[in-house]
C-alpha cells in the first residue's frame, strides 16, 4: 500500500466522518424534538416548519418561519363513511404548498395545550409516514411550550417556496373496514377514545352506535401527555411511564405484534400510533381510518358494549 | 265449620296475603315513584331526604324526613377521611326522625347527577350494615318525582320517635386492618367503584394522597350505572338485564358467594357499587371499606398499581 493510496483513504474517511457530522445534526433528531432542538436547528437549509394548529392561533403569533399548514388532513371520505385521509394527489400538492421537499427535515407542532392538539400533529406525522416521508417530528409540547420557553414568535406569515415532494404509497400504515373485519380476534386493537366511550355507556350523538370492536384493548390517547397537570403543556410522558401503560393496557411487548389503533375519527388514534410506532419502537401499527364512525354504521360488525374490552375473542 | 266461619277465614287470608304482598313489595330495594306515591299514607313507612338542609327546605316530597349526607358520611378530622359516625349516635338521629326497626324506610337523594345516586345508595348501606332490614331506594330520586309533577311541599313533619336500635354489622364495612388481611389471604375481590381515569392513576381527587389503584382491583365505575347525564335522564339505576352484563364485563365472576370489598374516595361511590352488587344482583358477601382512598393513601408502605387496569392481568 503506497502513500497516496493511504492519503486517499484518510481523505475519503474524513470526507465521510464530515459528511456524517454535518448530517447529525439533523438525521439524529428522531420523531420527538424539544423547544431548545428546534430553536438550535431553526435556521437550517433543510428545515420545513408546520404549525397545524389554526388560522388564529397562526396570526397572534407562530414559531418564526412556520408556514400555515392547517390541510385538510382528514377530509369526509368521498362515501361518507368517515373523516379520512384526502386522495394523494391533493396532499401532494398541499405539502408542495407548504414548501415540502422530499429530503426536508420537517417538524410539526400544535396549539400544544391539550392531548387533543397533539393529536393534530400526530395526524400530519402519520399521513406523512404513509405517504413515505420519514424525517418528520413533533415539537413535544407544541407552541405552549414553545412560548413557555420564552422562544422568539412571529406574527410575519412565512411563504414558503414551492416544494417538490412526490408521494410513496406506504400500503402497511392504514386499514379499511374490510381488513379489520378479516382481522379481528388475530390482531391487537387498541381504542384510545375516553373509557365511557370504550365501556359503551356514552357515545358521541352522530356515532351511530355504542361501544368498542370486540376484543380491543383500552388506552385513551389523553392518557399520554402531560396537559393539563400543574398547568403543564402537552409535553409527552416520560418512555418508561409509556412503556409501562403499554404493558398496563395488555398490548404484547414483542414489537413485531400487528396493532390496529382506531378512535371515533382517527385523530386521536394517530397519538396511539405516534406513541407506539415512535416512541415505543413498534414497528407494525396502522391505523383504522374509518374508525368507529364507519365501523358503527356498518351493520355486520359487533360493537361490544357493557364491559372492558378484555375478553378473548 | 259453618259458612259464615269460612267466609270470614277466607277474608282473613286474602288480607294476610295482601298484607304479605304490600310488604314484600315495600321490602324491595329499588321503588318506583308510583310505588311511593301509592304508599304515601302507609303507616310505617319513613321516607328519608338525604340531600342538604336547604334544598330539603325548599321542597322534598311529603312527609319526608331530613338527615343529609353529610351526617351519615362526616369527615373524621382525625383519621383524614369521611366514616360512618358511631351506630349509637346515628341510631339517634334515625329514631328521632321516626325510625323504628318495623318502619319501611324509603331513602330518596336528589336524583339528578351520579353524585346524587350514589349519596342516596350509600346511604342505603349505611342504614343496612346499622342492622335496618326494610329499606328501599327510591329510583330516580327527587328530580324524577318532580319531573313527573307530583306534589312537593315544604312542611316539616314532627315524627313519634321511633325504636330502631343500630348494631353495625361488621360483615358489610371493612377498615384498613379488615382489607389487608384478606388481601393478604387471597380471599377477596376488590372492586374500584371511581371513574377509570383515577383508577388508572392517570389522575386523582386533590386531597387523595397518591395515584393508582389498589393492586387487583377491578374497575366498575359507579357512573356506569345509573342513566343520569344520557338525553337528560335523571340519575335512575340501569336495568337489571344490563347491571348484569356490566358486572360481567368488568370481571366480576357471577359466584354470589364470593366475598367481595369496594371502594372508591369516601365511600360514596362504592355505596353505589355495593347497592347494585348486594341488594339487586344478590351478590351475599359485599363490603365497602369506608376509608376508601383518603384513608389508603396516605399509608405510603402500601402498594398501589397505576399506568393500568386492573383487569389486565400480567
Amino acid at each position: 500500500m503506497n502513500i497516496k493510496k493511504i492519503l486517499q483513504g484518510s481523505l475519503l474517511g474524513a470526507g465521510l466522518l464530515f459528511f456524517c457530522l454535518a448530517q447529525s445534526c439533523l438525521a439524529a433528531t428522531g420523531s420527538l424534538v424539544s423547544v431548545e432542538w428546534l430553536a438550535k436547528n431553526l435556521h437550517h437549509n433543510n428545515m420545513v416548519v408546520l404549525d397545524v394548529s389554526t388560522f388564529t392561533h397562526y396570526e397572534k403569533g407562530h414559531i418564526p418561519g412556520a408556514v400555515k399548514a392547517f390541510g385538510p388532513w382528514q377530509t369526509m371520505n368521498e362515501n361518507f363513511i368517515g373523516f379520512m385521509m384526502p386522495p394523494v394527489a391533493d396532499l401532494e400538492t398541499m405539502l408542495c404548498g407548504y414548501g415540502v421537499n422530499n429530503d426536508s427535515q420537517i417538524v410539526l407542532y400544535d396549539e400544544g395545550v391539550t392531548a387533543e392538539d397533539t393529536a393534530k400533529s400526530a395526524r400530519a406525522l402519520w399521513s406523512l409516514h404513509a405517504l413515505g416521508h420519514t424525517r418528520v417530528a413533533i415539537l413535544d409540547g407544541g407552541f405552549a411550550a414553545w412560548e413557555f420557553e420564552e422562544q422568539a414568535v412571529s406574527q410575519k406569515a412565512a411563504t414558503p417556496l414551492k416544494g417538490n415532494f412526490t408521494a410513496s404509497i406506504q400500503t402497511d400504515k392504514v386499514v379499511d373496514l374490510a381488513q379489520v373485519k378479516k382481522k379481528l380476534g388475530t390482531v391487537v386493537l387498541v381504542d384510545s377514545r375516553l373509557p365511557e366511550e370504550h365501556f359503551g355507556h356514552e357515545k358521541k350523538s352522530h356515532i351511530k352506535r355504542a361501544g368498542h370492536l370486540p376484543g380491543s384493548m383500552l388506552w385513551p390517547a389523553a392518557y399520554m401527555t402531560n396537559a393539563g397537570i400543574e398547568l403543564s403543556p402537552s409535553y409527552f410522558k416520560d418512555r418508561e411511564i409509556l412503556a409501562k401503560m403499554a404493558m398496563g393496557v395488555g398490548i404484547p411487548t414483542d414489537k413485531q405484534s400487528e396493532i390496529i389503533v382506531y378512535s371515533n375519527h382517527g385523530l386521536s388514534a394517530a397519538l396511539e400510533y405516534f406513541t407506539l410506532h415512535d416512541l415505543l419502537g413498534y414497528s407494525n401499527v396502522r391505523i383504522f381510518d374509518g374508525s368507529v364512525l364507519e365501523a358503527a354504521a356498518a351493520a355486520d360488525i359487533p360493537m361490544e358494549v357493557d364491559g372492558w374490552g378484555y375478553k378473548k375473542l | 265449620m259453618d259458612k259464615k266461619t269460612v267466609i270470614t277465614s277466607g277474608t282473613l287470608l286474602v288480607a294476610l296475603l295482601l298484607c304479605c304482598a304490600v310488604a314484600w313489595a315495600g321490602s324491595q330495594p329499588l321503588q318506583t315513584t308510583q310505588w311511593l306515591a301509592d304508599h304515601m299514607s302507609d303507616q310505617n313507612l319513613v321516607v328519608i331526604d338525604v340531600r342538604t338542609e336547604t334544598n330539603y327546605g325548599v321542597g322534598h316530597i311529603p312527609g319526608a324526613v331530613n338527615l343529609p349526607y353529610a351526617k351519615w358520611e362526616p369527615m373524621d378530622d382525625e383519621m383524614h377521611c369521611q366514616l360512618m359516625p358511631p351506630a349509637d349516635d346515628i341510631g339517634a338521629m334515625l329514631r328521632e326522625r321516626g325510625v323504628s326497626g318495623s318502619s319501611q324506610v324509603v331513602i330518596y337523594d336528589h336524583g339528578n347527577t351520579i353524585s346524587d345516586a350514589s349519596k342516596g345508595a350509600a346511604v342505603v348501606w349505611i342504614l343496612s350494615t346499622l342492622g335496618h332490614t326494610k329499606i328501599s331506594y327510591l329510583n330516580g330520586g327527587f328530580t324524577k318525582w318532580t319531573f313527573e309533577g307530583r306534589i312537593i311541599d315544604n312542611k316539616k313533619p314532627t315524627p313519634v320517635p321511633g325504636d330502631f336500635s343500630a348494631q353495625t354489622d361488621s360483615a358489610k364495612v371493612t377498615d384498613l386492618n379488615g382489607l389487608l388481611s384478606l388481601v393478604k389471604a387471597g380471599k377477596v375481590l376488590l372492586v374500584d367503584a371511581r371513574n377509570s381515569n383515577q383508577h388508572f392513576g392517570s389522575d386523582k381527587r386533590a386531597d387523595v394522597a397518591a395515584f393508582g389503584h389498589i393492586p387487583g382491583s377491578l374497575n366498575l365505575p359507579a357512573p356506569f350505572l345509573t342513566n343520569a347525564g344520557i338525553n337528560r335522564a335523571p340519575a335512575t339505576i340501569k336495568e337489571k338485564k344490563e347491571l348484569l352484563a356490566i358486572v360481567d364485563g368488568v370481571g366480576i365472576s357471577n359466584d354470589k358467594d364470593q366475598k367481595i370489598i369496594v371502594y372508591c374516595n369516601t365511600a360514596q361511590y362504592a355505596g353505589l357499587d355495593y347497592f347494585v352488587l348486594h341488594d339487586l344482583l344478590g351478590y351475599q358477601n359485599v363490603s365497602v371499606y369506608d376509608g376508601s382512598m383518603l384513608d389508603y393513601g396516605v399509608h405510603e408502605e402500601l402498594p398501589l398499581a397505576s399506568y393500568g387496569w386492573g383487569h389486565v392481568r400480567h
